[in-house]
């Protein structure tokens, strides 16, 4: 009697892990989703911000070549590695646009200009907010399938530990920026 | 096996649960909560001291009109310091933690100034993201709240600025409202039960025969004539008065009649507020719905992704 109460509870306690493993594997999933969409909204801006800075900068290849394969590695991406090296070249070349903005006077002065770099800041704040609650959603499952008795049923079943967004070094320092005010 | 071994083997087993449920609460991470974040006291929230009273509380009734006709949420935050991280970091979080616009729609905006650091942000929730754009809250900011905020004139640059967002909201409304009317004929909204079934599927006859029944009985007892008693007396129209929305519930007459004797009346009900996924029609009914009634009682439970746009002055 003692013998099959234990292995029903135990039976019971398996099977409401491995759902809660795969609850938090669903959450994973739509963070991801939402990260790919934050990274893809700020695509949608580099043409504009081509267009109003082409007259100060010089484009190395076609651009618009470069989006759809940036947007491809996006989509198809399946860990923050793999999204970081597809994001990587043209978030380069967005730093880059920055910088040119930033010290030409004419660009700066300009409404258009001012409206992007805002949409700009507006996807790049998006981005940091989805991808620490990516990390936040893999934090929770990793936590959970490591703790003890939960570690075995999780070998069982094959669900394995899961990669973090890892901050990049300088990441978390804001780029300064002077006005020259004072 | 004899009965001592069996209670041994209980033993062991309750020893086992016990050292694992231990080790489970021993091991459970400690969520470090490294910034004290306030807690609200009502839409306004003005920690700092920005505001005199009599402009807090205009404001906050302003922002409860807002609440109560469109259902969106804005909180209005002023502290001290940020405490080391970025604005950007602490409205997101702040955000989160009051739960800023109702949960289902994340309809809520947050207003935050930073004294000391002077900064000020304009933190949109996912469901306002079209209403209240990066590029509307940057000019919110710049020609607004900067201006205002230099001059020391803090008052006038949070009230103006949420009333510039307040009209946002409500004109956003307005097209939502003129979109439903063109689109839906107010009229009976009999046998529209029926559209939402696949037609000439066999293999949920019995599912089918159930629902059916639900509804005929459904039907039975909402046309009884409550005066003469009779099934099939009532009948009913209804007449939309006030179409619902995304972020407010609507309004629609219903008139009864019986065929049989003088019974006559009239009510009016309200709509349930119209969600972005509906994938079946929302049958209207008569449920007393949840007017919440009073003034403010928390927030709704709404979050943001890091929308809207900062400033500093």
């Amino acid at each position: 009697m003692v013998i099959v109460i234990v292995g029903l509870s135990f039976g019971a306690y398996i099977i409401s892990s491995r759902n809660n493993m795969v609850a938090k594997e669903v959450a994973i999933d739509k963070a991801w989703s939402q990260v790919q969409n934050v990274y893809q909204r700020r695509l949608d801006l580099i043409p504009n911000l081509v267009e109003s800075t082409k007259g100060y900068m010089q484009l190395e290849k076609d651009i618009f070549e470069a989006i759809t394969e940036a947007r491809a590695g996006i989509n198809s991406a399946e860990t923050p590695a793999e999204l970081e090296s597809a994001a990587q070249e043209l978030g380069s070349f967005i730093d880059d646009i920055k910088i040119i903005v930033e010290d030409t006077p004419e660009l700066k002065a300009s409404e258009t200009v001012r409206d992007l770099m805002n949409q700009l800041e507006g996807s790049e704040n998006r981005i940091a907010v989805e991808r620490s609650r990516f990390n936040e959603t893999i934090g929770d499952y990793n936590i959970y399938i490591k703790m003890f008795p939960r570690n075995m049923i999780a070998g069982w079943f094959g669900f394995t530990e899961k990669e973090f967004f890892e901050a990049k070094p300088g990441a978390e320092i804001a780029p300064e920026v002077d006005l020259g005010l004072d | 096996m004899s009965t001592k071994g069996r209670a041994k083997i209980a033993k062991t087993a309750v020893f086992l649960m016990v050292i694992g449920i231990s080790f489970i609460c021993f091991l459970s991470p400690v969520h470090a909560q490294d910034i004290d974040y306030p807690d609200y006291v009502g839409y306004v929230n003005d920690f700092a001291g920005l505001m005199d009273a009599a402009s807090a509380s205009d404001l906050e009734a302003l922002i409860d009109g807002v609440e109560k006709s469109t259902g969106a949420e804005i909180a209005v935050v002023t502290i001290d310091s940020l405490e080391g991280i970025t604005i950007e970091e602490y409205a997101v979080e702040l955000f989160e933690y009051w739960g800023i616009g109702k949960a289902d729609e994340d309809n809520g905006i947050l207003v935050l100034v930073a004294l000391l650091d002077r900064k000020v942000r304009i933190e949109v929730g996912y469901g306002l993201e079209g209403v209240i754009t990066d590029l509307e809250a940057g000019r919110i900011i710049d020609d607004i709240i900067v201006p205002n905020f230099k001059k020391e004139n803090y008052n006038r640059g949070i009230y103006d600025a949420v009333v510039t967002i307040s009209n946002q909201i409500y004109g956003e409304e307005e097209l939502v409202a003129m979109e439903e009317e063109q689109g839906s004929s107010p009229g009976s909204s009999s046998g529209r039960y029926f559209s939402g079934l696949p037609t000439g599927c066999i293999c949920c006859f019995p599912v089918f025969i159930i629902i059916f029944l639900i509804i005929f009985l459904v039907n039975l007892f909402k046309r009884r004539c409550p005066q003469c008693r009779r099934f099939w007396a009532l009948t009913i129209k209804a007449k939309i008065i006030k179409a619902a929305t995304y972020t407010r519930s609507g309004q629609k007459e219903i008139e009864r009649t019986c065929k049989y004797c003088s019974f006559h009346d009239k009510k009016i009900v309200k709509i349930p507020r119209r969600t972005k996924s509906s994938g079946f029609s929302s049958g209207g009914g008569w449920s007393g719905g949840s007017s919440s009634g009073g003034s403010f009682g928390g927030f709704g439970g709404g979050s943001s992704g890091g929308g809207g746009s900062s400033g500093s002055w």
